[in-house]
């Protein structure tokens, strides 16, 4: 059954650069992006007001991972944000004072012997316990405990994951419950990796078109919320497929494909026409969401695995001075979306939310139309 | 009965009033220092050649000849060739390029870089431009254009011709610069290019265009292959200062080495003696990693040192003013894209507009 999605509010213009990455909290739609500015836009007010923002790094932002609990009776909200020139840096909200203050982050002091060059920050709450993950661009992933004391978190080192992959990880996605992390890297090879003991369960390979000229590049992965499903985003040459695996057995069970009357496509099966940057599933796991270079969102079945809906994104729905600051390289192609869980945006009620970020500078929420 | 000779190259061993003596001064100097190790060599006795490189951040290079370790004897040896080299070139009153000389002992020298570095060390610790020494760079840049520069004729019917040889101390005034064949003109365009491939590729096209509109009719290309020279850099420095109505456009590779290449007519500064930089004005054009004309097959993936290196050159760019980092806009731009998503583009004859 498809149902549309309708947009309940835009934020144009909303960074000086490009938007790489969206996370919602409880409050907070957070963004982050190339002008090196972490924003937080209020979830309470219609027009999702700037509720705060602050250079973090003049050389860009790229990735973002929000650490929201009540710890010790006191609620935490923690930023990681990975960096263009390689560093991570952890920010607080205060909530006392709604300031953001730096925790002046050090690698030494977490017992990382080496300094890295870090890429895709992750923090994951599982029962009892924080988990903290970074990739970087040698292809190791570090693992850390958290531990929250008085709102500060402490990290400590407790090793890595690798298996003597040397290619840029990319990106990770944790299934904290049952132990399990996956690191998608730069040549298209992904690892599942045991959590608790830092060992390797399985590697998988990725499907796609192959040559050397074209990496498989593995943009983006996600763990079903129930943890059986493991769903891929990876190029194949200029398209952006999405597969799904079995995550027991390590399996392939299929890719999301855009059905086709064309006889001259369907080679690569593919689910964005460009690449695929982000993945994610909804709530109860039957959705999956994706978006792509190509300007568009889908959303997926994950059972059937067919398109349920398209949006197509454009900068017409962005205010005229909006778009007038946008310069040429500046397309609505999306870099990260994520569904909102119910209850967060009042006007959303029981259905969906999702939020899109891109190169538009423009922050954009949607919701499923119908049984308000 | 051996015993220690201190050689010392520094300043302070000069006695230099003023710039006609330099010559001579130095002349004298070495005379005396290659006395000194030539009889220390001939007694066996332990020679200690001291390079005073930053004698205020208290830099010095030691290397004791004979030693244990076979590299610092190599490298003694190539000092006492360089310093006799330099000795010679100034008795012989000539100049010298610093490709000849190391064509001069290829066997010993082993690289140029080599020669390259311990030139500069030896005119460092003098403090010293290495002309003084009577050694210039290597002639790296090209030039295509009509141009005259004193009795120096540079002809677009010759294709692109090596960037003349000039005193790399001199400025504007001490040399006519000529248009066009024409003292008032102007060029309407200088346009930097990184690669001579793509110099050469826009000559064919002109050439071959001959009964069209000429792109380029009425402006100066000029490429240093790659890194400039200090040559290729003072060069267009004199050219930008003689027509500074006209305006100045660089292209280069949508990668982070041509962004490095870029900074360094943009942004860092010529020489030791000035801070200023080659062309602060250059407008930056290059190759976009997307736009609108980028084919999927245009697009290579990045390798480890790409990363590191991009990841390492914006690391530096923060300790850049907002200002320069505004100019910079569109580079770090394709930087960050490039970075997030592994890919660079190298220019092609397309994106020249």
């Amino acid at each position: 059954m498809s149902t549309p999605y309708i947009s309940t509010a835009t934020v144009g213009n909303a960074h000086k650069s490009d938007i790489l990455d969206v996370e919602v909290t409880s409050r907070f739609t957070v963004t982050v992006s190339s002008d090196g500015f972490l924003k937080l836009w209020s979830n309470e007010s219609s027009e999702r007001s700037l509720h705060k923002e602050v250079l973090v790094d003049k050389v860009g932002l790229h990735h973002v991972s929000v650490l929201e609990d009540i710890i010790d009776m006191k609620r935490v909200m923690i930023f990681a944000l990975g960096s263009f020139s390689g560093t991570l840096s952890l920010w607080k909200y205060d909530f006392d004072t709604e300031e953001l203050i730096d925790l002046n982050f050090d690698y030494k002091t977490t017992g990382l012997s080496a300094k890295s060059l870090f890429w895709f920050p992750k923090f994951a709450i599982g029962s009892g316990e924080i988990k903290f993950i970074c990739t970087t661009v040698s292809g190791r992933t570090a693992v850390f405990d958290v531990t929250v004391e008085e709102g500060n978190p402490t990290l400590d080192y407790k090793g890595e994951l690798y298996s003597n992959d040397n290619s840029f990880a990319t990106c990770v996605s944790i299934d904290i419950d049952n132990n399990r992390i996956v690191v998608g890297h730069q040549n298209g090879n992904f690892y599942l990796y045991d959590i608790k003991q830092l060992l390797l369960s399985y590697n998988f390979e990725s499907f796609g078109i192959k040559n050397s000229k074209s990496l498989n590049i593995v943009r983006s992965v996600a763990f079903s919320p129930n943890g059986e499903l493991l769903a891929i985003a990876n190029d194949s040459g200029p398209y952006g497929t999405i597969s799904l695996y079995d995550v027991k057995y390590g399996e392939y069970l299929g890719a999301f494909v855009i059905s086709t009357h064309s006889s001259n496509v369907g080679v690569g099966n593919f689910a964005h026409s460009k690449w695929c940057m982000s993945i994610a599933f909804n709530k109860d796991g039957k959705k999956l969401v994706s978006c792509g270079l190509d300007n568009l969102i889908k959303i997926w079945d994950v059972e059937s695995r067919s398109c349920l809906n398209t949006l197509k994104l454009n900068a017409t729905d962005l205010e005229d001075e909006d778009v007038l600051k946008l310069d040429d390289m500046d397309i609505s192609a999306c870099t990260s979306v994520t569904f909102v869980e119910q209850g967060i945006f009042k006007e959303d009620g029981q259905n969906d939310g999702l939020v899109v970020v891109g190169f538009d500078r423009s922050i954009r929420w949607f919701r499923e139309a119908g049984g308000l | 009965m051996t015993s220690n000779r201190i050689v010392i190259i520094s300043q302070d061993c000069l006695n230099i009033v003023n710039d006609n003596h330099i010559q001579n001064e130095l002349l004298e100097y070495l005379s005396k220092i290659l006395n000194i190790i030539e009889n220390g060599l001939k007694n066996g006795d332990y020679i200690q050649l001291e390079l005073h490189i930053n004698p205020i951040l208290k830099r010095k290079s030691v290397l004791t000849f004979p030693n244990l370790k076979e590299n610092i004897n190599w490298k003694f040896t190539v000092y006492l060739r360089l310093l006799k080299f330099i000795h010679t070139q100034i008795i012989k009153g000539e100049i010298i390029s610093k490709r000849q000389l190391y064509y001069a002992d290829v066997k010993l020298f082993k690289k140029q870089t080599i020669v390259d570095e311990c030139l500069d060390n030896i005119a460092l610790s003098f403090n010293l431009s290495i002309e003084k020494l009577n050694i210039i760079a290597s002639q790296k840049g090209l030039i295509y254009g009509e141009l005259s520069i004193d009795n120096y004729k540079i002809s677009k019917s010759i294709g692109s011709t090596l960037i003349p040889v000039i005193n790399l101390s001199s400025s504007l005034s001490d040399s006519k610069i000529i248009f066009n064949n024409n003292e008032n003109s102007s060029p309407d365009s200088i346009i930097i290019l990184e690669k001579d491939a793509i110099l050469s590729g826009l000559i064919n096209i002109e050439k071959s265009n001959k009964h069209l509109t000429q792109k380029f009719n009425n402006s100066i290309l000029i490429t240093a292959r790659g890194y400039p020279d200090r040559l290729t850099k003072h060069f267009i420095n004199i050219l930008t200062i003689k027509f500074n109505k006209c305006k100045i456009y660089g292209y280069f590779d949508s990668d982070v080495y041509g962004f490095m290449i870029a900074l360094e007519y943009s942004s860092k500064p010529m020489n030791n003696n000035t801070s200023l930089p080659c062309v602060s004005n250059m407008i930056i054009k290059g190759a976009k990693l997307f736009d609108n004309n980028v084919k999927y097959s245009d697009l290579i993936p990045l390798n480890d040192k790409d990363i590191s290196t991009s990841m390492s050159l914006l690391n530096r760019l923060k300790t850049y003013d907002d200002t320069t980092l505004d100019s910079l806009n569109s580079s770090i731009k394709n930087l960050q894209r490039s970075l997030y998503f592994g890919f660079k583009r190298e220019l092609k004859i397309v994106d020249i507009n």
